[in-house]
């Protein structure tokens, strides 16, 4: 995986992050398992191209309320379940968007794909061995995000 | 004001509905173009600005922009796009066929309530 690719999708979190959300990003190293809860929602798209990826954005919950209330302007009581889902996969959306314009500049097309989602206890996302990929977590206060990106 | 929103995510309406709420205007939401066609027809095309996606199942965000500008009785309804899709060829597709404007996601609330004002000739906010 070309290492300018992988920094562009950090790029576009913390811009998206920045403009969409109004709050900033903090890269963390990682973080530990207690610190988020158990239930989480992955948003997930893929990215066609010479180098195909699949980009995956997982929350838990309360951090999914805090992101989508600042993003929507309403209260984490205002937003059910299934506008989390949907905020999750909008972000997936606007961050793999926002990455494919910049490869553009560097002469790599994509087709993106439709979002899609999985939700619940202590789900995770699996690949067979070799599948090279990269992650990247992320601090917003009290919320806590990981990037997953795989090189199909 | 009245306005109208295209977009199959729920919390890109909900975005929009903040936008139209602080700017005081009326907002109608339609999750697909097929949807959007109707409520037009419902309202005889009584919109002051219509805010489009691209990328939608169903009828894409240039298939409805196609649809209602070749119907007389709402050509004249300014249409902005607002969307990640950020491919020069849909760009220059989208203003060729009428878009006012074509708005790139991610943008912060405040640029699309400007863009919103000066789609309707308001200046700034």
């Amino acid at each position: 995986m070309p290492v300018n690719h992988f920094d562009s999708f950090i790029t576009s979190m913390y811009e998206v992050f920045s403009t969409m959300i109004g709050i900033e990003l903090e890269r963390i190293d990682r973080f530990e398992k207690d610190e988020a809860e158990n239930q989480i929602i992955i948003g997930a798209m893929v990215l066609r191209g010479e180098n195909s990826y699949l980009i995956t954005i997982e929350t838990d919950y309360n951090s999914a309320g805090f992101i989508i209330s600042n993003m929507t302007g309403l209260l984490p009581d205002e937003l059910s379940t299934d506008d989390l889902v949907d905020g999750v996969q909008e972000l997936v959306n606007i961050v793999a968007g926002a990455t494919k314009h910049k490869l553009e500049q560097l002469g790599n097309g994509f087709v993106l794909t439709s979002t899609f989602a999985f939700k619940g206890n202590d789900v995770g996302f699996f690949t067979k061995n070799g599948i090279n990929k990269k992650i990247a977590y992320f601090k917003a206060m009290d919320a806590f995000i990981t990037l997953n990106l795989y090189n199909m | 004001m009245r306005l109208l929103t295209v977009d199959d995510s729920s919390i890109v309406r909900k975005i929009i509905r903040t936008a139209a709420k602080t700017l005081e205007m009326e907002l109608d939401e339609a999750q697909n173009g097929f949807d959007a066609l109707e409520m037009l027809k419902e309202n005889n095309g009584e919109y002051d600005l219509i805010m489009l996606d691209c990328n939608m199942p169903g009828m894409n965000g240039l298939e409805v922009l196609d649809a209602i500008k070749s119907n007389e009785k709402y050509a004249q309804i300014p249409i902005m796009m607002v969307t990640t899709e950020s491919g020069k060829d849909t760009i220059l597709e989208a203003i060729r066929m009428g878009a006012v404007h074509y708005m790139i996601k991610p943008f912060a609330i405040e640029e699309l309530m400007k863009r919103i004002l000066e789609c309707l000739g308001k200046g700034d906010v």
